[in-house]
């Protein structure tokens, strides 16, 4: 573990390990192969994931060595804890992780045990004139880019924003170094106890966060049709959206709107009613998954972004789809 | 019960800082105001409401900082803190946990069973101090809090966590901890103009023999302003044509999709319905 100057603490989601962990690799794959190190990736793995086929997948992106944890109990406290043990005794450069929520806690949790500051939410890394590792952080409401330098004495404990770097599989055919997994208990478990978790309301839920969405433009006419949209949205657990129009309009108030002077949505689904898709609304869309658009004009640009196009007057639709609901 | 709240005052850029042509010009005091960093006013509104469901509950405001800091206590005062306190001391960026350190001892000093403090700072935050508190008192903390409640009969607080996506955790933790605000729909009250003016003859200061502290391990490169970073650049599919794949780039990578060939034998809502049947978004009825 010594000669890993490099360390990447992925984070697990159902599926696998997230995104922006695949992001933060390539990022450290980039400067390490610059510089000659070995990045370790850490993990909490479940005693029955297949850390194989992980290790593999790691690799491909410039992983070096990949150890497992296990920490019990498992909060953000505990393995915070293990991991600052670990720094203390193998003393890496760097320990980058993605800033989300979970990332956010465990890297507080391991600044706050090395006694050491928290360079969080960094946009860049890069290195010095004498390879010394570079951070660049954004304050002031991202007005102002500060820049700092490793000198080398401590581990630097660093959140890295996701969404901003590409993932590639810079290093194919790579082979890892799979570590025995390692088991920590913490000597005083946390105290603190989760008892459950409660899913957003839709109804209130900030559209930024919204899994599913109901839209609509002008083509829905007036205040009294665009009652469908939320009745549709009541339906589908859905939160409701708007254009600029509709929000001219005060269909929809200004936390709603989507686009360049909005909000940009990320939700599973989207039902786009009598919108036309002017780019400065679609800019908004862009991490939308399934997009369904309702719009009479079938040249719309909208309709070269949906999965589903419906020709047809939307505040129709929206009727006859409510009364099929309703009816059974 | 005891409540201390630990507040500060952050720098605030006014004007539209992407007008300006460089970084004095951004940091230009006639550009630059002092807030109250709203993260903690949404801790102070937090605090209010655990007093006004108990009986007793007594808030003590604390905050370290230069002479402008005290505002951020006058705020606390007329939202409606018993107690202020003013550590005169000033930390820069990197020592976060010398602060947290310090934070630790008033605390201890002042008595408390609970500490509350914003999630981050709106300006240089690093959203280290509040689980430094904890750290090094040793107590529980829970980050993200949007709702705290007090379970009847001294058992521990029932808090709700915001964990992404708009869902909640509910935790319990017990007394004595840290918890570290979040903003919520929760408005902060308004401060009452009396209190806020008698609040300058309450505050109790103390003096810090500044330490030179360790030095932290960084070297501060530059400062300037900051260039928007790029958002991911999506790489269009190979097959596109060229039309398509500048039309992906501007859109930020909504492909030019398949679609289905609309079929005019069956109405809208039948394609809408049977749509989202298909894709599991609604269960089918019939
Ligand atoms: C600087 C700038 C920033 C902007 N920012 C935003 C922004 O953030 N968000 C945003 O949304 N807009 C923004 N806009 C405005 C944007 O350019 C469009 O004007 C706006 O998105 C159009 O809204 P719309 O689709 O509701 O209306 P329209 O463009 O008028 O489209 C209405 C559509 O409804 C269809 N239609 C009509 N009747 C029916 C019917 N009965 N059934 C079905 N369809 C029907 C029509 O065919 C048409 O396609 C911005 C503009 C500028 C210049």
């Amino acid at each position: 573990m010594e000669q890993n100057k490099l360390w990447v603490v992925a984070e697990n989601v159902d599926e696998g390990l997230r995104e922006a962990s695949f992001e933060v690799l390539t990022e450290v794959a980039r400067l390490a192969s610059r510089r000659g190190d070995q990045i370790m990736v850490l993990f909490c793995s479940a005693p029955d994931a297949d850390v194989n086929k992980i290790g593999v997948e790691l690799a491909s992106y410039g992983a070096d060595a990949l150890l497992p944890l296990e920490v019990v109990p498992n909060s953000s406290r505990c393995v915070g804890g293990a991991i600052a043990d670990l720094a203390k005794e193998c003393r890496p450069d760097a320990i980058f992780i993605a800033e989300t929520i979970w990332g956010h806690d465990v890297a507080a949790w391991v600044a706050a045990k090395l006694r050491t500051t928290l360079l969080s939410n960094c946009v860049e890394l890069g290195l010095g004139p004498d390879q010394e590792l570079t951070v660049t952080r954004h304050v002031y409401s991202d007005t102002v880019a500060v820049k700092y330098a490793s000198l080398g004495e401590q581990t630097m404990v660093i959140t890295i924003q996701p969404g901003l770097f590409n993932v590639k599989k810079a290093f194919p055919g790579k082979t890892i170094n799979l570590l025995e997994r390692h088991a920590a208990q913490a000597q005083n478990p946390d105290p603190v106890q989760v008892l459950g978790f409660i899913k957003a309301d839709p109804r209130t839920v900030d559209i930024v966060d919204a899994e599913r969405l109901v839209v609509g433009g002008k083509g829905m006419g007036t205040a009294e049709n665009y009652k469908l949209i939320h009745e549709v949205a009541e339906i589908l657990g859905a939160a409701v959206g708007g254009t600029r129009v509709a929000r001219d309009n005060g269909w929809v108030t200004l936390d709603r709107q989507i686009g360049q002077t909005g909000k940009t949505v990320a939700p599973e689904l989207l039902i786009s009613c009598g919108v036309s898709g002017a780019i400065q609304h679609t800019m908004g869309l862009k991490e939308t998954k399934c997009l369904v658009a309702i719009n009479t004009d079938k040249h719309a640009p909208i309709h070269k972004l949906a999965d589903l196009s419906i020709v047809d007057d939307a505040p129709r639709v929206l009727k006859e789809f409510i009364a099929k609901i309703k009816t059974g | 019960m005891k409540v201390v709240v630990l507040i500060k005052m952050t720098t605030v850029i006014r004007g539209n800082p992407n007008r300006a042509e460089n970084l004095e010009a951004i940091l230009d005091p006639g550009n630059v105001a002092l807030d109250v960093n709203s993260y903690d006013l949404a801790a102070l509104e937090e605090a209010q409401r655990l007093k006004e469901s108990i009986d007793y509950v007594h808030i003590t405001a604390v905050t370290v900082g230069p002479e402008s800091a005290v505002k951020a206590l006058q705020i606390a005062h007329g939202m409606g803190a018993d107690e202020l306190i003013w550590v005169d001391a000033q930390y820069e960026g990197g020592r976060e946990m010398e602060l947290a350190g310090l934070l630790a001892e008033v605390v201890s000093k002042q008595g408390f069973d609970l500490v509350l403090c914003g999630l981050k700072s709106d300006d240089v935050g690093t959203g280290l101090v509040g689980i430094g508190v904890a750290e090094i008192l040793g107590i529980p903390a829970v980050t993200r809090s949007v709702k705290i409640e007090i379970l009847p009969d001294g058992g521990p607080l029932q808090i709700h966590r915001h964990v992404g996506k708009g869902n909640r955790e509910v935790v319990h933790c017990p007394l004595p901890a840290v918890i570290t605000v979040e903003r919520s729909r929760r408005m902060p009250r308004y401060p009452g103009v009396a209190r806020y003016l008698a609040a300058r003859k309450k505050i109790i200061r103390y003096a810090v023999e500044q330490q030179p502290g360790t030095q932290v391990s960084l070297r501060h490169v530059e400062t300037k302003k900051a260039q928007p970073r790029p958002k991911k650049i999506f790489t269009p599919d190979d097959n596109l044509s060229a039309a398509d794949r500048m039309k992906m780039i501007m859109t930020g990578g909504m492909a030019r999709k398949k679609k289905k060939k609309a079929q005019s034998v069956v109405s809208g809502s039948e394609q809408l319905y049977n749509f989202l049947v298909k894709n599991g978004f609604l269960k089918n009825k019939a």
